[in-house]
Formats: structure tokens, sequence, C-alpha cells
């Protein structure tokens, strides 16, 4: 029986993909569509006084120029003030894009410029202005706040924190004091911009009493209740098709849908919208930008005693809630007896902050696993040594005080210092090793799946969720696995939100560990209906029956079989006797899997002009089961390479008024083939207790350590440590220069 | 990418047609594309017409003269002069540079004469148009400030082509065709000026850089973020000419700090007339540093470029006195 679980397949769609066939939302061709074009603010904060449109108006060929007024904010539009520049005022629709383009320079904005909140340590202080207006505020939760002491209270009620997280043990000044070495020391890493190839695009169709909406997602459900909200519509009025997704890495949840919707159902026209790349940096909703503050204190042993963090991550100006998770995972990596974390997030006048790969951890483990390196090197003890010995394992407590379920931190740990690429490390001049660890908690979402045995005996699963790292591919494979057939055997349909089960968002690396998990029952389903009808057919007990390759036969006696082609047959012929087949997969589960990475980066570093340059790698993580290590290595190489920018080009930068420095790939800096080396991957394979044949999510941990594992390596190779990202060769140069004057 | 306004384009296949069209007013010359085409969407520059030198067959030329000077003619593109033999063996700094030039698929289309004359870059200038919008007009849009350099009466964006500086000290002569051809040494072709960097008037265009025939030897290096791609934050070449057992007539040119190339004639001096020991090369470098001043009109900050600007005056130098010493065969 041929496995197909825990072997290297390629990837369905990858072909398509590679030679230029995948339609992406931008190749989407109605007939009579309307081009939209956005007006936007090139001041970050100002009252929008007026707005003239006259001009654009009279353009022949210009639809609509439209504004919060009359469609309401949908998500984008400024409503008399905006709070970011390139934040859109109005928008032109026109029946083509280049005159579209061209409306939308005539439409006269005038705007009295207000101050504008840019740093967000300015925007903590106490006497800072208010960022956004009461209104545009949600009622926070005082949960926080809530038993927390005095100074805490006092800071949330600050003007522009929107998200706080506190947690405590024991008494942290106290455990300080115990220790016999103590590192204190703050890191910075930037606002990210997620580089994704394909920019955000949608196009949305009115069709009778119906709306559909094609668009670039990672959750087309999700798309689907912000259009209804948005509209009015009830959710089984309007269809979402998600297309393939050009890169999202959290930023494509839902952006244009809402207002692309409206318009066309307001014009009652198709409408496309797609951004120009400019326009998407613009908008994008980039990886929040963190400063964190740690005090570590050890034994000269190692033996951690105290663990202080502070952070204050940068949310943009609209609510984010990604602190949570920075200060837990902070919180929870390493066993010691007193922690403190304190974590705030602020508003400021810049683009909105959102969901970036494994969203708060590589902001939290690059700013620990900066700190355990500064530790060890003070105690001169091996890095992973210092890790193994109060690294988190089943039970150990989290931050909040829950206890962990199994998971895989020391056994990636001793993995990768096992692996020849550290054990055999050699050291040229100016070379040096840096090791970081990292994970990521999981996520949980319900999910169904459908299994249907065709006429002809082949295979089709039905799934809703989006496939941005190969989880169709891997969900052929787990059928197949179950039928005892080869994965091409069995085709995946991701189908649109009216033919598809539901599925949440791809993100949080979880679509394997709770859609694979409903399609292994399905699949199962399927199967058992099957032996069903064999068993009648063969004269035998189902529960004596087996299936390989196409045929079900009963076991000992193989001779006694039928193909599942014939038994297929019956379920959909004219006159046929058997109901048809088709397996259904339900699942709520409710504990996720988080998953641990450990990486070392080898590095050169050329003191006389600053550059870094990585020359080895290794990525160890604990996924679980591989259930195709292709596609696991494969999304390994991905986070490692978006870590390699993280620590060494990529920033979102703003000037002093707000205006972003950094808005387009000239002056973004995503590593290119030159900047990465070879990388090496080892899986290590602690099964999750609920996880599809013991998988767990891949798709964040690897994005995790590079950032600290770079830094750290530079540290060794030039004994400087420089705190804050990206590494570029002006920063390493400056920190060459204090040290050597 | 933005759409593109409609433009016209011409492409004469004879020279005069293409001083004639290159007179007309609101005329740009179009060589590869790869940096105007771009620009052009962003409306910087912007023109009406776009006079294309690819119907120019003797500017894709690579040959050498009778006097056994090579002649690369302006629209050889990058990629040309990387594999050429006769420069990768002659001249090896000018493939180094135009190696270092964008992308495989840059080096395809830019050409030479393009990344000599590239436009000037500034952080507060190539940036779209609605963020350009909210600051006042730049020296390079009419107006009477630089945002980068507010007590300067020019503009100072920074001059990005790599061959620049390894023409520079190979001691490149740069052709300019119009009704007068005139030949002339190519760092005499910079203003100085970042709006007007170039000594090249309406109705004329480089056609061709001509390199000696026994030329010195030379080295380059380029500083910025990333291993490709990149506009450089400094870059530097230098030459010389070993003999009698000294280095002589040396060449230290430093680039991408300002609208032109600089010669850094104090570390020429030092390095004339010996060999370079360690002590040498380092003090050379610190006369280059101190030689440049920087805006904060790049990627990267004014201090961190000035201090490349020794690390890779160093570097090339050294990389000369190492090869000399042990030469690579």
């Amino acid at each position: 029986m041929p496995e197909a679980i825990g072997v290297a397949q390629r990837r369905l769609e990858g072909g398509d993909k590679v030679s230029g066939r995948t339609a992406y939302v931008a190749d989407v061709r109605v007939p009579n569509a309307l081009h939209a074009e956005l007006v936007s603010s090139p001041y970050a904060h100002a009252r929008v006084v007026s707005i003239d449109r006259t001009a654009a108006e009279a353009m022949p060929g210009v639809v609509a120029v439209l504004t919060a007024d009359e469609i309401g904010s949908l998500g984008l539009l400024a409503k008399g003030e905006v709070f970011y520049a390139g934040q859109p005022v109005a928008v032109v629709v026109a029946d083509d894009r280049r005159l579209a383009a061209d409306a939308a320079q005539v439409v006269r904005v005038r705007y009295e410029r207000l101050p504008a909140v840019v740093d967000p340590v300015a925007a903590l202080r106490e006497d800072a202005p208010a960022v956004l207006p009461a209104e545009l505020r949600s009622q926070r939760a005082d949960a926080g706040a809530h038993g927390a002491d005095a100074a805490q209270h006092a800071a949330s009620q600050r003007a522009n924190v929107c998200g706080e997280a506190h947690f405590a043990r024991g008494d942290v000044e106290q455990g300080l004091r115990l220790a016999d070495v103590v590192v204190e020391a703050r890191y910075r890493i930037p606002a990210l911009y997620q580089g994704y190839l394909e920019p955000h695009g949608t196009v949305a169709v009115p069709e009778g009493d119906r709306l559909t909406v094609y668009t670039t997602t990672q959750g087309q459900f999700a798309v689907r209740e912000e259009v209804c909200q948005a509209t009015g519509l009830p959710e089984h009025r309007v269809k979402v098709v998600g297309m393939q997704v050009g890169g999202g890495f959290g930023a494509k949840f839902v952006k244009l849908e809402p207002l692309c919707a409206a318009l066309a159902l307001r014009l009652r026209q198709p409408v496309r919208l797609v951004l120009s790349r400019s326009g998407d940096f613009l908008t994008s909703r980039p990886g929040n930008f963190a400063e964190i503050g740690v005090r570590l204190g050890a034994r000269r042993d190692g033996t951690l005693t105290a663990l202080a963090a502070d952070l204050l991550l940068d949310a943009g100006a609209q609510e984010d809630g990604t602190v949570g998770i920075a200060a837990m995972l902070i919180g929870s990596t390493y066993r010691v007896p007193h922690l403190l974390v304190d974590g705030y997030e602020v508003l400021t006048h810049k683009t909105p902050s959102g969901a970036y790969r494994a969203p708060g951890a590589p902001q939290a483990y690059y700013a620990l696993e900066s700190a355990m390196d500064e530790l060890a090197r003070k105690l001169g003890q091996d890095p992973f040594e210092l890790r193994l010995r109060s690294a988190c394992q089943q039970g150990d407590p989290r931050a909040n005080g829950a206890p962990w379920p199994r998971i895989g931190l020391v056994e990636t740990l001793e993995a990768a210092r096992n692996h020849p690429f550290w054990r055999e490390r050699s050291r040229q001049a100016d070379e040096g090793y840096g090791v970081a660890a990292g994970g990521w908690p999981g996520g949980t979402e319900p999910a169904a799946a459908a299994c249907r045995i065709n006429g002809d005996g082949s295979i089709t699963v039905q799934v809703g969720s989006v496939d941005i790292t190969g989880t169709n591919t891997v969900f052929a494979q787990m059928a197949a696995q179950v039928f005892g057939v080869r994965a091409d055997a069995v085709a995946v349909s991701a189908a649109d939100t009216d033919a598809a089960p539901y599925s949440g968002s791809s993100g949080g690396s979880k679509i394997t560990f709770t859609v694979g998990n409903a399609v292994l029952q399905a699949a199962q389903d399927a199967r058992q209906q099957v032996l069903e009808m064999a068993a009648q057919e063969l004269e035998a007990s189902a529960s004596d029956l087996d299936m390989a390759e196409g045929r079900v036969f009963v076991r000992g006696a193989p001779s006694r079989a039928v193909s599942v082609a014939d038994l297929a047959r019956s379920t959909t012929a004219f006159g046929g006797s058997a109901a048809p087949l088709v397996g259904r997969g339900r699942v709520a589960i409710k504990r996720a899997s988080p998953g641990f990475a450990v990486h070392v980066a080898r590095v050169r570093v050329d003191r006389r002009t600053g550059e870094v340059q990585p020359i080895g790698y290794l990525a160890v993580q604990d996924v679980g089961r591989a259930l195709n290590p292709m596609a696991v290595a494969g999304q390994i190489r991905g986070g490692v390479s978006q870590s390699l920018g993280r620590a060494l080009g990529e920033a979102m930068r703003w000037g002093d008024s707000g205006q972003l420095l950094t808005g387009s790939f000239l002056d973004y800096a995503v590593p290119r083939a030159a900047d990465v080396p070879p990388i090496e991957v080892e899986l290590v394979e602690v099964p999750a207790e609920e996880g599809p044949f013991g998988a767990k999510g891949v798709g964040e941990p690897p994005a995790v350590p590079g950032a600290a594992a770079i830094a750290n390596a530079v540290a060794d190779a030039t004994g400087v440590r420089v705190r804050d990202l990206p590494l570029r060769p002006e920063t390493v140069l400056a920190a060459l220069a204090g040290e050597t004057s | 990418m933005m759409p593109l306004r409609p433009l016209s384009l011409t492409t004469p296949s004879r020279p005069e047609e293409t001083v004639a069209a290159l007179a007309a007013e609101g005329a740009a010359v179009l060589a590869g594309g790869s940096d105007l085409i771009p620009g052009l969407a962003w409306e910087i520059p912007t023109c009406d017409t776009l006079v294309s030198l690819a119907g120019l067959d003797a500017l894709r030329r690579i040959e050498t003269e009778e006097d056994g000077r090579l002649r690369i003619g302006a629209m050889a593109t990058l990629a040309d002069i990387v594999r050429h033999p006769l420069i990768r063996v002659g001249y090896p700094a000018l493939a180094d540079a135009a190696q270092a030039v964008g992308s495989p698929e840059l080096r395809a289309q830019g050409t030479l004469g393009g990344n000599v004359c590239l436009g000037t870059r500034c952080r507060f200038r190539n940036q779209p148009p609605l963020w350009r919008e909210a600051l006042a007009p730049c020296w390079q849009s009419g107006g009477e400030v630089c945002h980068a350099a507010p007590a300067k009466e020019t503009c100072v964006a920074i001059l990005s082509g790599d061959t620049v500086p390894a023409l520079v000290a190979l001691r490149a002569e740069a052709e300019i065709w119009g009704r007068r051809p005139r030949r002339l040494p190519i760092e005499e072709i910079y203003t100085g000026d970042g709006t007007h960097h170039l000594h090249i008037a309406p109705g004329e265009f480089l056609a061709a850089l001509r390199l000696p025939a026994a030329p010195p030897r030379a080295a380059f290096r380029k500083w910025r973020t990333r291993a490709s791609i990149d506009f450089p934050e400094a870059n530097a070449a230098v030459s010389a000419v070993w003999r009698d057992g000294a280095w002589r007539e040396p060449v230290v040119v430093v680039s991408a700090v300002g609208p032109a190339p600089i010669r850094v004639q104090a570390a020429e001096s030092l390095l004339d007339g010996s060999a370079w020991s360690e002590e040498r090369i380092l003090a050379a470098g610190d006369l280059a540093r101190r030689a440049v001043h920087p805006y904060d009109n790049g990627q990267l900050n004014v201090a961190g470029r000035q201090i490349a600007v020794r690390g890779l005056v160093v570097r090339a130098l050294g990389d000369m006195e190492m090869e000399r010493r042990e030469p690579v065969l």
C-alpha cells in the first residue's frame, strides 16, 4: 500500500504558479467593469476642509467621485480627519484605469494640517495629545487594569494606550537581587511590510440581488462576514471567491473588499480596485514596531532567577491586539521563579499595524533571545547549555500560570546542539555563530470538509480554506493515505463561500491542524461508506475488509475483492441502487499545538564596511509530524529568508512628520537570492495530541528566531552588540566605530 | 506600477536625425530605459518625446580602435560589459562595476551610456507623486529649497551610476555626439549640480566611452544594504600603474556621495611613488573619508556613508596591493 503521508509531494498548484498560468485577482476580467482609484492624503494628520470634485466629475468617462460622507468609511476612507499619510479620503470610479488615475489627481482636497504623533515613545507620555478621537476608540475592556497596581492603572488611562498585557509571578526585584549576573538591555525592532509579490486587489460584481467578490485574501469567510456587515446583505447573498494568493503573510484578510462591494452595489456595475505597489505600502498593515526592555538575572551556574520585560508596541492609527501574544511568549519560554511582564500598545499617526507571520513573536523573541545570548556571554556559558537548563516543557507554567501542553522546545534545542552545523563549527576571522529559539502558540477554529467518491472511484475533497502554503496538497495526501492510493488520485476543490464548507482564515498556523482534521474525518467517513457497500457485495463484515489501490478486499483473502470504481458506479447511475458516497468532517478543536524552532546562523562581518554576510544557516523545528517534508522545508526556508530581511535590511521608516520614507521596493530592502545563504533544515517530530497524524502548525515558527540568531552571530563575530534592528551596514559601522573610539 | 502617461517615441536610424529630435523642447534620450521608464511613471522626470538610441547600430558595438583604445558604444548593455572578454581581461574593474548594478534583468536591459548619464537620486525626490505633494517643491521640481541640505543653493542629489568611478579610475574619455561632436575626460561631463548634472546640451548625447590602450590596474568597490539590486550609497574606484618597484599615477575616486564623482587628490599624492603598506592604505582611506560630505538624502545615514567611504577605498587599495603581491592568474 503506497504511503502518502510523510512523503515529499510537489505542490498541486506549483507548476501553474512557476510557469505563469495562475490567474490572480488582477487577472479577473468581467464585462463592463469600472476601475476605482483612491485619492489619498499626503499628510499624516489633518482635517479635511473641503473636497472639490468638479474637475474630476467633468472628465468624460468618470462615473463617480465618492467620499465617506456618501458611502461611509468602510474601514478605509477618512471621514473629516485623516490619521495617517496615505489614508484614502475619496475614491474615483471611471470606465478606464488610466482615466481613473488622472481624475484622482484633479480631485482638490484642502487640508488643515494638524500635529502628528509619530514616535510611539512620545505617544505613550502622559501629556501626549490623543491620536484618535473617542468615537473611533473601542470601549476597552479594563481586564488588564483590574487588580493591577496603581502605576499600571495610571498608564492604561493614558490617551493613546490601546492595548496592554501584564503578567507577574513572585517578586522580580527580589529575584534580581538573588542573581549573580544581570543583563539589562533595550531592543528595538522596526515595523515591517509583509513584502508579498501581489498587491491587494478586489473585483466586486453585482448580479441581481446577489454580489460576487473576487479577491486576494487568506480568509474568504472573513471577507464575506465583513462585506455583509458593511453592505447589509445577508451572508447567503454574497459569494466570495478567494483567488490564488500571491503572498499574504498575515496582510491579506480584509482590506479593499467592503469598499469595492459598496461601490459595485451603489453603481450597479462591476468595480475593480487593484492597488499600485506604492498604494499598497501606504495602506499596508505592517508588523508592529516594538521596543522591549529586558532585565534578566541568573546564578553563576546559569539558573535563571528573574525576568522583567517591558514592551511597547506601535499600533499605528488603529487599535490592534498584538501586545498580548508578545507579552505572553516572552514570559513563557524559560522557567523563571520571578517574572514581571508589562506590555503596552500605543496609537500613533502612522499606517495601522496588522499581522505579519507570527505577529508579536519575532519581536518578543528578538529581545528574549538576544538577552539570553548576552547572559550566556557574561556567564561564559554555552548558549545551548544555558537555554536547556531552563527551557519549558509540558506542565511548566506559562506567563499566565496555565501549564504548557506537550511541546518540543527541549527536543528542538537538543537536535540543534547535536547537528554537525553546530558541533563541527569552525570560525575564521570576523566570522561568528548565533543561536536563538522561538515559538508560536498555534491557533484553532472550527472547520468542516467533505470527501466525495466520484462515479469512477476517484476522490474529491472539498474545503473552504485558502491555500497559501501547500495545504491543499497535504489534504490530498491525507485522503490518499486513508484510501491507500497515491496523492495524485485525489483532487482537492478549494471552492468559494457558496460551495465550500466553513473554514477559518489561513493564519495562526492552523489550517493543516484544523481543516486537516476535518478532511481526515471526512475521508474516513467516506471510506467507511465504501467498506459498508463492499461488505454487502462481498458478503463479509465491514470490519474484515481493507482497501488499497482502488480495491476493497477481505483481509487474508485478497482474491475476494471488488473495485471502488465498480461500487461507486452504482451510486451515480440512472436507476442505481446505492446512495452517493459523501464523507463529512466537522471539527472544533479546542487546544492549539504550539511549535518551537531553533536557528543557528553563521555570518561574516566586514569591519571596514559594516557589511554582514550570512554564510550558513541551520533551522531546526518541531513540526509534530512532517506530512509533506518538501513543503515543510520550503516553509522553513521562506521563514528564514524573511528573518534575514528583518535582521539585516527591512524597516518601515517614517519621517518626523509621519511620511513613509520606505514606500517602494527600492527603499524597503527585502532580501534577494544573493543575500540568502544555503539553509540546512532539520525536522523534529514531537507529535501533537490532536493534530492529524500528529502534525502541528509549521507556518509561523520559522519566521520567529532568525533575527536574534543573526544579531547573536554578529555579536559573536565582532564582540559588539547591536540592539536596534535592522543591522544594516550603517548601524554595524557605527557600533564598531563606537567600540574603537 | 502606476500607469504611464501617453508619450511619443521616435527611433532615428541616423545620428543627424537623433540630434535634431533631441534638440526639440520636451525631448529626452531613451537608452535601455530601465531607470527612465519607472521614473516617468512617478513623473521623475517628465518629458513629451522619447528619442531612442536603439536605431543607431554603431552605438551597440564594443571594438578596439586602430590606436589600441577600446571603444564601447553607449548602447552596449551592462551585461555585454560584464561578459566581454576584452573588458574582463583588460579592464576588470569596469566589469566588476557593471556587475554591481541592479539585477540580471536590469543589466540585460540597462546600458553603459545610461548608467553614466543616470539621473541623480534623492530620498526626497525619488518618491511617488503623493509623497512629494506633502513637501514644498525642491530645486529639481521648480522650487528653491533642498530638503536634504536646506543651506545649499543647488541640488545635492546623488550620482548613482556604479560604472562612473570605475571609468574615471580607468581614465575613460566620453564621446559626445551633436552638431559638433567632442571628446572629453569622463569626469568633466558632470556639473556638480544635481538638477542638471551633465554637461550635455539639448541636441547632444553620449555616444561612446573610450578606454586607454594600456590601462592602469584598477579596483572597484560598492556599498549598499543588499548584495544586489540596490543603488550605491557610496562607491569607489582606485587605479595606478606599477612601474620600477612602485605605484605611479594613482587615481582615487569616490562617488554616490554627491552629484559628481570626487577625486581624492590628497590620497593620490600619498599613494604615488611607493608600494602600499597597510599604514599608507589606511591613511589614504582617512583622506578619502575627509574629502566627502554626503547629505542625508540616501537610504543609509550620513555618518555611515562617510565611514564607508574610508572602508571602500581601503578595500579597493588592498585588492590592488594584494593582487600585485599574489597575482590571480
